[in-house]
């Protein structure tokens, strides 16, 4: 009673009351504007979160994480622009069914199965988090050593641009890992005899420079190219009647299912599902036969899976502290700032936060579900705010950032530095979230070796010492093999991008 | 060859990682734990693995099996270099302006170009967006945002 009390204060708190819904808004109008992204605004207002406390600073990321995964469909439907990456299977049928003057059912039917998918997501991690969390107490050195391999080798498989760049992106950002001073032997490591690089590479500048600043870089260096287009249908209020919500309630739930165990896999992200989803529901929704010209299954499907990974992506980080795309990165990195290390002990030192996280995630549920009611309107015409206007301001507000969280310059240099090795990778197609995780995921890997050679005195046959261990290695040998087989047969065909 | 590049280069930096960096700027300490690992070994380990990474991908652009589904995104240099001088005037703004007014002069750099907005309305936003950040973040938040050479008065 006491915990729950005390759970019920957290998120009775005026800043999460405050912050849960602003997040959700300020989400769907980054998702909904063409040109900006989650990642970007979150990497934007992270520095910004770290003054409050834990979790105002978590919902106030988690919001927009959340509001920008439904905002991505706005603009997919009567724009015919993906809002983000995984909006691009709503548009398939979303910008049809608009040009027939249904943009309202729609957006109507993308605001259902976004706030059902995303309902059942946030049960789904309710439900497994602890779970897997009292699994993840069981783990030693040798599991999360096999973990971490996994989870990087997964990410960098599934990465778009192919097997060798995922992994050159994930040993590039391991690298960068390594700078600063060795935890063990206290000895410099890539410091060159500057202090501001003994505490290693900032990691919030880093973050910010590595995804709000490339997509700003190359507009400008294209000459502006991304042009705003003028909506091609107008928001209506017509809306879906119980019947339909009804027939579509079947495709909802597949949908949602393969979010939800997709998303919860490292790596592998909201876009891939979204393919998934509408390619499942292609074969069997009753209305298969008008998918590509208008299906509201469509819509569904591809929403309710991208909605579905929005909370199971935080599933392997709150039990087992992976994180599984860029955003729960990020996440990861804010969990640091404030004192609590994701993982198994999370959910022991800090279980009043995780109760406190769960509540307000399925409160956040409700808000998208009625910004997408409402607020439709106003997110439309926000979405036709000039770039050109918008982004001198961004890239002052992340130097603002980047300057706040230690007042130091050279933070500001790191995060302009970070922007043009992002606009590096996305030249070279070197994924960035690849990076990022292995950057994050470095010191953790390193530990857990350096355990591993100590416990069994420079053993190697240490490694292979665990069936969990040698699980993980197996599971990491097959996706390898797989996409290479695939890679090999397709020559060079691509499957179904993930989003990283 | 856009497609070799980033084997190259991975190649490229994994060799001067291992015989340059790694050799100057990892500091050996004078006793390292028999069996354990030292602080140079995972970065030499990280190398070889960049190497074999980015040959990987050089075989696969070599022989034409690459995974490499894309153009990689076309840019103009010229406005690439432009961005750079801007974002230059911006760095050295800020450490001989300070912050504020380097935003000022940054947005209404960024903003020059821009045939949609007038001289007053770009005038307008830096100095709106400029005085939005002193207020919100000097003023309120007491965030010590850089003076520049006001500083020193």
């Amino acid at each position: 009673m006491e915990h729950w009390l005390s759970v019920l204060s957290l998120v009775g708190d005026w800043r999460v009351l405050l912050f849960l819904p602003l997040g959700v808004v300020l989400g769907a109008v980054v998702g909904a504007i063409p040109g900006l992204t989650v990642t970007m605004a979150v990497s934007i207002l992270l520095p910004f979160t770290l003054f409050l406390d834990p979790l105002p600073g978590l919902v106030l990321l988690l919001g927009i994480y959340k509001g920008g995964l439904f905002g991505g469909s706005i603009s997919a439907i009567l724009l015919n622009v993906p809002g983000t990456p995984a909006a691009a299977c709503t548009m398939l049928d979303g910008y049809p069914l608009a040009r027939q003057g249904r943009a309202g059912e729609a957006i109507d039917v993308a605001l259902w199965a976004s706030f059902l998918g995303d309902l059942l997501s946030v049960l789904a991690l309710i439900l497994f988090a602890g779970v897997l969390a009292t699994i993840g107490l069981r783990f030693g050195p040798v599991e999360l050593f096999a973990l971490i391999l996994f989870s990087l080798t997964v990410i960098a498989a599934v990465s778009t641009s192919g097997l060798a760049r995922g992994l050159i992106g994930g040993i590039l950002g391991l690298i960068a890992g390594t700078v600063g001073l060795d935890l063990v032997y206290g000895t410099e490591r890539f410091t060159f005899g500057s202090p501001n690089l003994l505490d290693g590479i900032a990691f919030m500048p880093l973050l910010i420079g590595l995804f709000a600043l490339p997509d700003i870089f190359l507009y400008y260096a294209r000459g502006g190219v991304l042009v705003h287009t003028k909506p091609i249908a107008t928001f209506s209020n017509l809306r879906i009647g119980p019947k339909v919500l009804r027939s579509l309630l079947p495709t909802i739930g597949k949908g949602s299912t393969i979010g939800i165990m997709l998303g919860a896999i490292p790596g592998i992200g909201a876009t891939t599902a979204t393919f998934v989803s509408y390619a499942e529901a292609r074969r069997t929704a009753p209305d298969r036969a008008k998918f590509g010209s208008g299906a509201l299954s469509g819509v569904a499907a591809a929403e309710s899976a991208n909605s579905g990974t929005g909370a199971a992506t935080l599933i392997p980080l709150l039990a087992l502290g992976i994180p599984g795309d860029i955003v729960t990165a990020m996440l990861l990195g804010a969990f640091y700032f404030h004192g609590l290390a994701p993982g198994p002990l999370l959910f022991q030192n800090d279980l009043d936060l995780v109760h406190g996280l769960y509540l307000t995630l399925l409160i956040s549920s409700a808000i998208v579900f009625l910004v997408g009611r409402y607020m439709t309107v106003h997110l439309q015409r926000i979405s036709e705010i000039p770039l050109d206007l918008m982004y001198p301001i961004v890239i002052s507000l992340t130097a603002v950032g980047a300057f706040a969280l230690s007042n130091a310059l050279f933070d500001v240099y790191v995060m302009l530095a970070a922007g043009v090795l992002g606009l590096a990778f996305k030249l070279m197609r070197i994924p960035a979230a690849a990076f990022l995780i292995g950057f994050v995921l470095s010191p953790l890997l390193e530990d857990n070796m350096r355990r591993v050679l100590l416990i069994s005195r420079g053993d190697v046959g240490a490694f292979f010492d665990s069936w969990i261990a040698l699980g993980f290695y197996a599971t990491t040998l097959g996706v390898v093999v797989t996409i290479v087989a695939r890679a090999l047969q397709g020559g060079g065909k691509r499957g179904s991008a993930g989003q990283l | 060859m856009q497609r070799s590049l980033p084997a190259a280069l991975a190649i490229a930096f994994g060799l001067f990682l291992l015989f340059v960096a790694i050799p100057a700027g990892v500091k050996t300490p004078m006793h390292v734990q028999p069996g354990s690992l030292g602080p140079a070994d995972l970065p030499r380990y990280l190398a070889v693995m960049l190497i074999c990474a980015g040959a990987i991908l050089l075989a696969e652009s070599v022989l034409g099996n690459s995974t490499d589904s894309g153009q990689a995104t076309a840019m103009s240099w010229r406005r690439a270099g432009l961005l750079a001088g801007k974002l230059l005037v911006f760095i050295i703004a800020l450490n001989v302006l300070g912050m504020v007014p380097a935003i000022f002069c940054f947005v209404l750099l960024m903003l020059w170009g821009s045939p949609d907005h007038s001289l007053p309305k770009r005038l307008a936003i830096a100095t709106l967006f400029a005085a939005t950040i002193y207020v919100v973040f000097v003023e309120l938040g007491n965030t010590p945002l850089p003076l520049g050479l006001f500083e020193q008065r």
